[in-house]
């Protein structure tokens, strides 16, 4: 019976099968380096106008998520896993007889040595499986949000959802510009618990079902102080997470200046400048600087490119505005930089609780050192 | 003498002395010259202590190991070949493996003078216990691959391939016994490479929540992986002549010099910070 078992198996696994569908594999990987994946439409066609049409077409913009990649990969982890039971019947029916044996231990190792080529095919084939299912419901669900101090984030559970609130968020510094730790301090609500955890990089957070990380931070806002003449405004403007400010600037106005306006043309969390150049910038924010632009008598336009397009416009740079120092305009406004509003990242990810990945990993070198015991033994 | 130029020094020094060791290897086999033998082992031993106490150095000054950028890894990258080299020359007796350790060795050396030798802090991503057992696996697999394609270059370049495998050169090893080494090396690296990508796939999960995530490094490893995977599957079940070994170590050495640097410098990605 189990030589028909394995007969059967020889006929249903045929080698050049797997070779080609390995070719295929190994294609959709190189294709899949070589062409930035999950990036928008016009970001492929920006940046390959020629190809991009048929990237788009072929689906090549999101090739490892695509259904194709995944038939190929279960495709392999079938043929693996046959393969695996196909040897693991081999090695079962050739095994001789312990008890006609005079050297029990010799038996032993060579019976499990027979049983490695196995191991390390049941290694691939869990690896496969491992890569379709991670990109199945519910182990797929994953998201991530930007969190400023208070903001909360809420995730369903089998008891009801957790509560995470992020009270407090810091950063160290290196001393160089560059970030060394980052750190958040949230905490997690449970209906029957509610508890404080501290968040950093390589320091998740498993949670009922749950894995929060901590993936990045950023600038959120920033403020731009004017002050003319013993009056105070405070004008808050929004940052992308590098610290980049929007593609269309956006004009700010003051009350007390009705026909000027004011553009922040570049603002950097951390520059070091010699005179008006940058040397360094970094997403640290401890030494912010901006480059300011003075424009008059602007009455309707509220971006830099309508007041472009609507009138000639003469624009006045005012120069760096840093953390530490003022700068005045025509009229005598003073400007200041105010205080900076970080958010911090946070990425999760429902946990399947089940880890085909590390186990596979796990076989194919245990396959591997059986292999290197029987060679040695042989030797 | 501030540091960063105390250590230039160190590296040129380092890279003498490896110069040396190339070129008495090459007067040893070209001019048949045993005289020679001495003194490419010995510079060969001295090029790898110099080289050692530059990365301990290193290390003490950081305060981290010395894997945060292409600087750093380029330095170990050849330590590890040299290290390599030094161990099968001793195991062996071969002196002329030289030949293929000292210009990888130099190589990348020199590669390195021309980068950014700063220290700089370890990126957040980086504070891991995982990382020392990470990349060291990574440098001992890499320096293996890269000695292996190395010989395989020896053994096409150095054989006249007639029926007698007559070298072109004077004491060069059997080409059987450049072959075997040849295996002998690829079939311990390449469990070395899948623990690479099994540590490298549980740090992942922590750091990034997911153990793959078709990183443009992690995609050439899994390249690298099915291509030496092929080669010993061939290796085994087909057996291979001493040329297509030789060729299939070359090809495999240039999908690892690719995975290492053309990724970091074409690619970007999850890996970036690689890169100087």
């Amino acid at each position: 019976m189990l030589h028909r078992v394995a007969r059967f198996l020889e006929y249903v696994t045929p080698t050049w099968f797997i070779i080609l569908n390995l070719g295929f594999v190994l294609i959709g990987l190189i294709m899949g380096s070589i062409i930035p994946q999950g990036l928008t439409e016009e970001t492929y066609i920006l940046a390959m106008p020629r190809a991009s049409a048929w990237i788009l077409a072929l689906g090549w913009n999101d090739l490892y998520g695509s259904v194709l990649f995944h038939i190929l990969l279960a495709c392999l982890g079938l043929q693996f896993a046959l393969l695996s039971l196909k040897r693991i019947i081999i090695a079962w029916t050739s095994s001789p007889d312990s008890t006609s044996s005079q050297d029990q231990l010799r038996l032993g190792c060579c019976m499990i040595t027979a049983y490695a080529p196995a191991l390390t095919l049941a290694g691939l084939a869990l690896i496969c499986v491992a890569l379709v299912i991670s990109h199945l419901p519910p182990n797929n669900t994953q998201g991530h949000k930007r969190m400023l101090s208070g903001d909360t984030l809420c995730l369903p559970t089998s008891q009801g959802e957790i509560e995470l609130k992020l009270q407090d968020f810091t950063i160290e510094s290196d001393g160089q510009g560059h970030a060394n730790a980052f750190i958040s301090q949230l905490q997690v609500s449970t209906s029957t618990t509610s508890e404080v955890h501290q968040l950093g990089v390589n320091a998740p957070l498993h949670c009922q079902g749950w894995n929060i990380y901590q993936s990045g931070y950023g600038v959120h806002s920033f403020e731009l102080i004017f002050r003319h003449r013993g009056q105070n405004y405070t004008a808050v403007i929004s940052t992308g997470p590098g610290g980049e400010l929007t593609p269309s600037l956006p004009l700010i106005s003051v009350p007390f200046q009705p026909n000027c306006r004011y553009v922040v043309h570049r603002f950097y969390p951390h520059a070091q400048l010699e005179g008006d150049r940058i040397l360094s910038h970094s997403t640290l924010p401890d030494r912010p600087a901006a480059l300011i632009f003075e424009l008059r008598d602007l009455p309707s336009a509220t971006t830099v490119e309508a007041a472009k397009e609507g009138q000639s416009v003469s624009f006045r740079r005012l120069g760096w505005l840093r953390s530490d120092e003022e700068l005045h305009d025509s009229q005598g406004t003073s400007l200041k930089l105010g205080k900076m509003t970080l958010f911090s990242e946070l990425r999760y990810k429902r946990d399947s609780g089940f880890y085909p990945f590390v186990l596979g990993m796990l076989l194919i070198l245990a396959g591997l050192l059986t292999s290197a015991l029987k060679k040695g033994k042989e030797q | 003498m501030n540091y960063s130029l105390w250590e230039q020094i160190a590296v040129n020094l380092t890279a003498f002395i490896y110069l040396t060791s190339l070129g008495s290897t090459l007067a040893f086999v070209i001019k048949k010259a045993p005289e020679f033998e001495k003194l490419s082992r010995f510079s060969l031993y001295v090029g790898l202590i110099t080289h050692t106490f530059l990365l301990v150095n290193r290390t003490y000054e950081a305060g981290h190991a010395p894997f945060t950028n292409l600087y750093e890894t380029l330095l170990i990258f050849s330590w590890g070949i040299s290290a390599i080299s030094a161990y099968l020359v001793g195991r062996r007796g071969y002196v002329t493996l030289n030949l293929v350790a000292t210009p990888l060795a130099l190589g990348a050396l020199i590669y390195a003078t021309q980068l950014d030798n700063a220290i700089k802090a370890l990126p957040p991503v980086l504070h891991s216990s995982w990382l020392v057992v990470h990349v060291t696996l990574a440098i001992i697999s890499y320096g293996a691959f890269a000695m292996s394609g190395g010989l395989g270059i020896l053994y096409l370049g150095a054989f006249k391939h007639s029926e007698d495998s007559t070298p072109r050169f004077a004491y060069l090893p059997p080409p059987e016994a450049i072959a075997k080494l040849i295996n002998s090396l690829i079939s311990w690296a390449f469990p070395a490479l899948l623990l690479v990508i099994a540590t490298g796939a549980i740090w992942a999960q922590q750091a990034w929540g997911a153990y793959w995530s078709w990183d443009p490094k992690e995609t050439w490893a899994l390249i690298t992986a099915i291509v030496y995977a092929a080669y010993l599957w061939l290796y085994r079940q087909r057996g291979l002549s001493g040329k297509q070994n030789a060729w299939f170590a070359i090809i495999g050495f240039m999908v690892v010099l690719f995975c290492y640097l053309g990724v970091n410098l074409l690619m970007g990605g999850l890996h970036s910070y690689g890169h100087n």
